[in-house]
């Protein structure tokens, strides 16, 4: 058998990697959606601040894995390449992922902070990614981000502290941990498809867990009717 | 309890009262019934029906009542269930 060179054994692989993420992207884009659809009507019914940030988070997540896809995806099946500037996609993936972050911070404290508008945690974003593409890295991003997140589990535990069923912050916990596979996966090399596979399974079952909570709590039981 | 939990509250406390009186009540009794002062009544009011969750009906003799939508009988199924997710998700 003839020695091949690297690129040609990593080759069927990446093809294969390309597969397994477009497939990826597509089941946590769905759950997303369900666990937008599935709180629609409360946030109808109540205009809650909290529930649109909420529900604001998993609407930047769905955007950000989209993104992320659809680039190569288009590139792989009909050869077409969308990248008209790649710094301009890292920007919008950083701004969207930064969104998402900071869409789910705000959600568990916008009590707190009553006179933020929309519009600054638009700029903060911007900020965020402008800076760190400026930067020629992911870091800036990333420490932002992850500092975020762990003020967020923080906050959920400190505020459910003294009450009887003081779990909720393990949601928020396992939103950390979501993010923490998806930043090892996107940092892996590319011919470590297993390990990326195995990442990339424990983020769906993660989402799952989280569908689940907000499926049981968005449908209605007989002594919750008023 | 938070003051948006008490916002949720008072919508749901105006809309049973609504419900309570055959779905069918004047804008003075249910202000007196909301305990509300008549500035936070106008808000509560506008809000409610901004959010499609009453109606404002006239009568043949010119008299205004109020009503529950649809949307308004789901918001007091719902409420519990609404009440349960905001506390679950610490929201």
């Amino acid at each position: 058998m003839p020695i091949m060179p690297p690129i040609a054994r990593i080759m069927p692989f990446a093809k294969l990697l390309h597969w397994v993420e477009v497939w990826y992207a597509i089941i946590i884009v769905i759950i997303c959606i369900l666990i937008i659809q599935k709180t629609k009507e409360l946030y109808l019914l109540t205009n809650h601040k909290g529930i649109k940030y909420f529900r604001n988070t998993f609407i930047f997540f769905a955007i950000a894995y989209t993104l992320q896809t659809i680039f190569p995806f288009t590139r792989m099946m009909f050869g077409v390449d969308l990248f008209i500037s790649r710094p301009l996609v890292g920007f919008l993936l950083l701004y969207v992922g930064t969104m998402a972050v900071l869409s789910l911070t705000y959600s568990v404290m916008y009590k707190r902070y009553k006179h933020v508008k929309p519009i600054y945690l638009h700029l903060i974003a911007v900020i965020i990614a402008a800076a760190t593409i400026h930067s020629r890295g992911r870091s800036l991003a990333l420490i932002i981000q992850a500092i975020l997140l762990i003020y967020t589990v923080l906050t959920s535990y400190i505020n459910n502290i003294n009450k009887k069923h003081n779990n909720i912050y393990l949601i928020y916990l396992l939103l950390f941990a979501i993010w923490i596979v998806n930043t090892l996966a996107f940092t892996l090399p590319r011919f470590l498809i297993q390990a990326k596979i195995g990442l990339y399974l424990v983020a769906i079952i993660f989402f799952l867990i989280i569908l689940t909570k907000v499926v049981q709590r968005t449908t209605p039981k007989n002594d919750e009717k008023t | 309890m938070t003051k948006k939990r008490d916002k949720l509250q008072v919508i749901y406390d105006m809309l049973k009262i609504i419900r309570d009186h055959k779905n069918e009540i004047k804008p003075t009794p249910l202000l007196r019934y909301s305990n509300l002062s008549s500035q936070r009544f106008t808000e509560y009011m506008n809000g409610l029906k901004e959010r499609n969750l009453v109606q404002e009906q006239i009568d043949k003799k010119g008299r205004k009542y109020i009503s529950l939508t649809d949307q308004g009988f789901n918001y007091l199924e719902k409420y519990k269930m609404i009440l349960g997710f905001i506390e679950d998700f610490n929201l």
